[in-house]
């Protein structure tokens, strides 16, 4: 028999998201029963711990919320959910000066003792506060103490395999969560239930992510039926390094060296920047310094390594090292030196756009389900700035917290609602399966597959054609996938868990190429070759979907509402 | 393509929970071609992939900043993501093994729990000192984060625990990594659990032996050893703030455990205890030793402070050997040998003096323990002196001091003829 | 599903079937290590040398196992004291040695 937890709180995920909405939820009312499950050890799993750059916030008297806004809806292209991005500018600042005082971050300091703030692509004013070149350890670090702090208990090496939904399958009742170390699921029933297992998007042959994530929260929430937006914008950091045979390849050198002035050249030694991008060059946004070093890769313009260089070497050694202690070491570690010489870089997907549909108080599509960080969507639009990523995650994660909080409040809200019958012992014994399979393929193979798939055919450049091979691979494959075959014993079974990454890839994978197919247009991290240029008088909705009859998704496009900001006021702003 | 050169073993730890045991090492080959850029990580993933799916290990950022692929790489503790293999002797095999003092779940896989629960313990969370709204303002070079410096960047690997031999020799020893976080925090003007904290560190910081081990395998470069320093000399200068230690609220708390556990997961029942036989063995040995060390320290006093007083009441008279056999005029050294009665003790002595004839009836007796620090004198008869041969003192032939360091002059001793045997007193 | 009976394995120690840990330069460790070894040895010569009142081997043992331990325990005090940076303490080892042997020599040589 699985054993059962009830809780009042389930917090899926233990990044900067879940741990803020944890702190924040207990600070209303220390008498929540909250849970958080997490797929790695204590606040070591996730991608807020790997935050290099740092988190944009309006500190400055001379910057302006005005500014911030104005700089993400450019960035995203316009078609960022208008009122999620707002919240995410304004809550920024509070949010950035409690991780301070409430948590005991400490961000690095101005000579006057001030937080200081670097230059990050793509923003008007050098906002970025920042720990050094890795800042994520400091804020998930502090955080996760935090919660040792509030005793909230945590299961570690606990992945979330499933949401458990009640009768009508309208209101999410918990989640099906699988043990790692022991091989047992676990279910765990909850009047609340938080996704923010971050995203991670490693399906693809370059991945920035740790190997451990996997959409999970995304994929789970979809085949919840939970209403998704914007899966087409999958971010493709430009800077990834190049190690072959490794791992560590696609790790990333932080936005902070191209903010800093750091320049890109292709394999012919140009700075191919200023043909792409003349006024901002090397500090354009991700999704067209991606995109161009992506069509110098395949113009036959690459680097003997076989993507393109960076070069920091000019802004003096000296300054590298100082500035940037962590990527030279990461570079050194290879063999590049990142303070003399140029490092070959690729392209690496980074990030979903892409997410839950949510509102600003984190409420999903569906009951008693919030969302919050990377598996949320909208708040990006079509391409996410350089900092803003460990900003969302934190904003939300208190905005979810608070929201949370006084959800419980009602009495009514507190009541756990039941789970439909059987559905918890059925997902788990379809998901045993191949434990106990006699055949099927290696859960390895299938990954590299549809990472393979994806980098060719859904990644930086896409086109209608490959888009639609890509996804007739995909629905074979998931056939595939779900009939893997996994050799050894439950115990921490490293190959099975890959299956269960496996399973969630691959509707992401769905998702991204039949969202992909949508627009025909490029749009921030969206780039057809079939529609090179971006049309303002046809892009600007977002594609909605959400799990159909068969198992594939079912479309709406919705026009962006310009609620705050006109599209001429988005179009006319310069930096 | 493979050839002897890129060919190397890998040593790999296999623990196996559903069969128990002791462990032991499987041995893989794999053909690795460019190891200055091949990390241990690599190594591990492609055997799994090539070789034996059933390994386990963990990691998860692969970028040294999760600390989640702690481990023993050639008997060194290390991120297997941060090593590569170019970074091991070259002529050795590679060999993997799980952090020590931390039970094992699978393989290399172990559980970090008593890390966390000793981290724990060491109040590692910043407690604001009063409600602030603005971010404090300090400045980049204030002293005292310069001396926190990097320090908070840990990222709780466990490789410090690992590599310290102490810490699991005292119970209530939290640790490096523990006390690297405290001390952080006792840096940091804007905590407000100063003393509680120190009170709390104060117990565990003096276990430390500075023996430098976490601070060379930190991955971050981290000293631990620098922050327990650090919190001992703080000790130090605030001992009279420190009281008596009361719960922090949060250890007040009971801990919410969520409702209806059956079987809560723990997979980790046994092992927590370390390894019974050997600790009580150490603390037997550790007994034993301080045992002997006190009665040996106490033996020494207790003589140095007992023997002078028991010193001068046994004197006898002891032969020294017949008339004949005293040159007139000459000096000779001769060997006393006797019995010393002393309280309970008696011992056989032997201790040569020195016999000087004037006539037939007058005799002088030295004792040949030279004044200064107990050396046998000798007589020279070419210097027509008597010699000390350890620091240079020289006597003339009365005993008195010549030369040297010697304080006084040679001890007489009183002697007597009795029936042609002459005898002198001695101790 | 059924799940087998599961038991993590003791916690491993330090050196524990660990090939090379002998091997490997903990310097630092082997100091205390020694140092606490010297002090036993001090005793034992002190023992002797209290019990044979004059013997110029004894003495040298003692006297070297007394500057070894002494080199030794002033490294612990100079880096308790922060009086040397952390980051010089391998280096320290062979200095205060090296000191202290220095003034072994000196005084063996004065004395005698």
């Amino acid at each position: 028999m699985t054993p059962k937890h009830t809780v009042d709180l389930l917090i899926l995920g233990m990044g900067a998201a879940a741990e803020l909405a944890a702190i924040y939820a207990y600070d209303a009312n220390p008498k929540l029963n909250i849970l958080i499950a997490t797929k790695a050890l204590k606040g070591k799993g996730g991608c807020s711990r790997m935050v290099q750059g740092g988190f944009n916030v309006v500190l400055d008297s001379s910057d302006s919320h005005e500014k911030h806004f104005m700089d993400t809806l450019k960035g995203g292209q316009y078609i960022n959910d208008q009122d999620l991005a707002l919240t995410l500018v304004e809550q920024a600042t509070p949010t950035v000066k409690e991780l301070e005082t409430i948590s005991g971050c400490f961000f690095d300091r101005r000579d006057d003792g001030h937080i200081h703030q670097k230059a990050f692509a793509g923003q008007s004013f050098d906002r970025t506060v920042h720990k050094g070149d890795l800042t994520g350890i400091e804020i998930i670090s502090r955080t996760t103490e935090q919660v040792f702090k509030r005793r909230i208990p945590v299961l570690e090496e606990t992945r979330a395999v499933e949401l458990l939904l009640d009768e009508t399958g309208t209101v999410v009742t918990g989640a099906l969560l699988f043990e790692m170390r022991t091989g047992k699921f676990i279910v765990v029933e909850a009047a609340a239930t938080l996704v923010a297992t971050g995203g991670g998007p490693t399906q693809y042959r370059f991945h920035a992510p740790g190997p451990e994530k996997s959409a999970d929260g995304i994929a789970m929430l979809y085949r919840a039926g939970a209403v998704m937006r914007d899966m087409e914008m999958i971010q493709f950091h430009p800077t990834g390094l190049i190690i072959p045979g490794s791992v560590v390849a696609g790790a990333l050198l932080e936005e902070g060296l191209r903010g800093a002035g750091a320049h890109l050249y292709n394999g012919k030694g140009e700075r191919y920047m200023k043909t792409y991008a003349p006024e901002v060059a090397e500090r354009a946004t991700r999704d067209v310094v991606s995109r161009s070093a992506y069509l110098e890769m395949i113009a036959g313009r690459a680097c003997p390594e076989g993507g393109v260089h960076i070069d920091a070497a000019h802004l003096g050694a000296d300054f590298v090292l100082k500035n940037f202690p962590g990527m030279a070491e990461r570079c050194a570690q290879f063999n590049y030196d990142l303070a003399n010489g140029r490092v070959p870089v690729s392209p690496s997907a980074h990030f979903f756009m892409g997410g839950a549909a949510i509102d600003k108080d984190c409420y999903a599509s569906l009951g008693k389900l919030f969302v919050a960080g990377e598996d949320a969507g909208g708040v990006h639009g079509a391409n996410r700035l350089g900092g803003n990523g460990i900003c969302e995650s934190c904003v939300y994660g208190r905005q979810a917290g608070i929201s949370i909080a006084k959800f419980l409040a009602s009495k009514e809200n507190r009541t756990i609602v039941k789970t439909a019958p059987k559905m918890a012992e059925r997902m788990a014994e379809r998901l045993a399966a191949p434990l106990t399979a006699t055949s099927g393929t290696s859960p390895l193979e299938n990954r590299r597959d549809i990472q393979e798939t994806n980098w060719l055919q859904v990644g930086v450049v896409r086109n209608q054609k490959d888009l639609q091979s890509a996804l007739d691979s995909f629905t074979g494959m998931s056939e595939n996938v779900a009939k893997a075959k996994v050799s050894g014993s439950q115990a921490y079974n490293m190959i099975y868990n890959v299956h269960l990454d496996t399973l969630n890839m691959i509707d992401v994978s769905i998702m991204a190429a039949t969202s992909a197919l949508q627009r025909d247009e490029t749009r921030g991290a969206h780039t057809r070759s079939d529609f090179p240029q971006q049309r303002d008088d046809y892009g600007l909705f977002n594609t909605f979907l959400w799990r159909g009859e068969s198992n594939l998704p079912v479309f709406e496009k919705r026009e962006v509402i310009f609620k705050h900001k006109s599209l001429e006021t988005c179009q006319q702003f310069k930096k | 393509m493979q050839s002897k050169q890129t060919l190397r073993k890998v040593k790999i730890y296999r623990y196996d929970p559903e069969k128990g045991g002791e462990g032991q090492f499987s041995t893989y080959d794999l053909n690795i071609e460019n190891p200055a850029i091949t990390t241990i990580l690599d190594v591990l993933i492609r055997i799994q992939k090539e070789q034996d799916p059933s390994i386990s290990f963990r990691y998860a950022c692969r970028v040294n900043m999760c600390g989640s692929c702690g481990m023993v790489i050639n008997g060194r503790e290390g991120l297997a993501c941060k090593t590569n293999v170019s970074h091991l002797p070259a002529g050795q095999d590679i060999t993997l093994r799980p952090l020590n003092h931390f039970p094992v779940i699978k393989d290399l896989v172990v559980d970090m729990g008593p890390f966390f629960t000793k981290y724990e313990d060491a109040l590692p969370f910043f407690e604001p000192k009063m409600k602030h709204d603005e971010p404090y303002i300090i400045k980049a070079d204030d002293p005292k984060r310069v001396d926190i410096g990097m320090a908070t960047d840990c990222i709780a690997c466990g490789c410090c625990v690992s590599s310290c031999t102490m810490v699991n020799n005292h119970e209530g020893y939290a640790g490096p990594a523990a006390l690297n976080r405290a001390f952080t925090l006792l840096a940091d003007e804007r905590d407000a659990l100063f003393v509680p904290r120190l009170t709390r560190a104060l117990e565990s910081c003096y276990n430390c032996r500075t023996e430098f081990n976490c601070t060379e395998v930190c991955p971050k470069q981290i000293s631990g050893t620098r922050s327990i320093k650090y919190i001992q000399r703080l000790a130090v200068t605030h001992l009279k703030e420190l009281k008596p230690l009361e719960a922090h609220p949060a250890e007040e708390l009971p801990p919410k455990p969520p409702k209806e556990e059956p079987d809560t997961p723990c997979c980790c029942k046994a092992g927590h205890a370390a390894d019974p036989s050997r600790r009580s063995f150490l603390k037997t040995a550790a007994g034993m030793v301080g045992i002997a060390s006190s009665v040996g320290i106490a033996g020494v006093l207790g003589v140095a402070a007992v023997a002078p007083t028991l010193a001068s009441n046994p004197k006898q008279w002891v032969p020294a050997g017949t008339l004949k056999d005293f040159p007139v005029g000459g000096i000779s050294t001769i060997m006393l040998s006797y019995t010393r009665t002393q309280g309970f003790h008696s011992a056989a002595v032997n201790a040569p003096i020195l016999v000087r004839r004037d006539s037939e009836t007058e005799f002088l007796c030295f004792s040949s323990s030279c004044p200064h620090l107990g050396c046998s004198v000798a007589w020279d008869p070419l210097s027509a002196r008597f010699k000390c041969a350890c620091h240079g003192g020289a006597f003339d032939k009365d005993g008195n001091v010549l030369a040297g360091p010697p304080p006084r002059g040679l001890d007489r001793l009183p002697w007597k003829i009795e029936d042609g045997i002459i005898k002198v007193e001695v101790v | 599903m059924k799940t087998p009976e599961m038991e993590s394995r003791e916690p491993l120690q330090w050196g524990e079937i660990d090939p090379y840990r002998r091997g490997r330069a903990h310097v630092g460790m082997w100091a205390w290590l020694l140092q606490r070894i010297s002090a036993v040895f001090i005793l034992l010569f002190l023992g002797l040398h209290l019990a044979y009142t004059y013997k110029p081997f004894l003495q040298f043992m003692l006297f070297l196992t007394l500057i070894f331990h002494a080199a030794l325990g002033i490294r612990v005090i100079l880096l308790d004291c922060n009086l040397v940076n952390i980051k010089y303490q391998r280096y320290l080892i062979p200095w205060v040695l090296g000191i202290g042997l220095a003034i072994m020599a000196v005084v063996w040589f004065i004395i005698y």
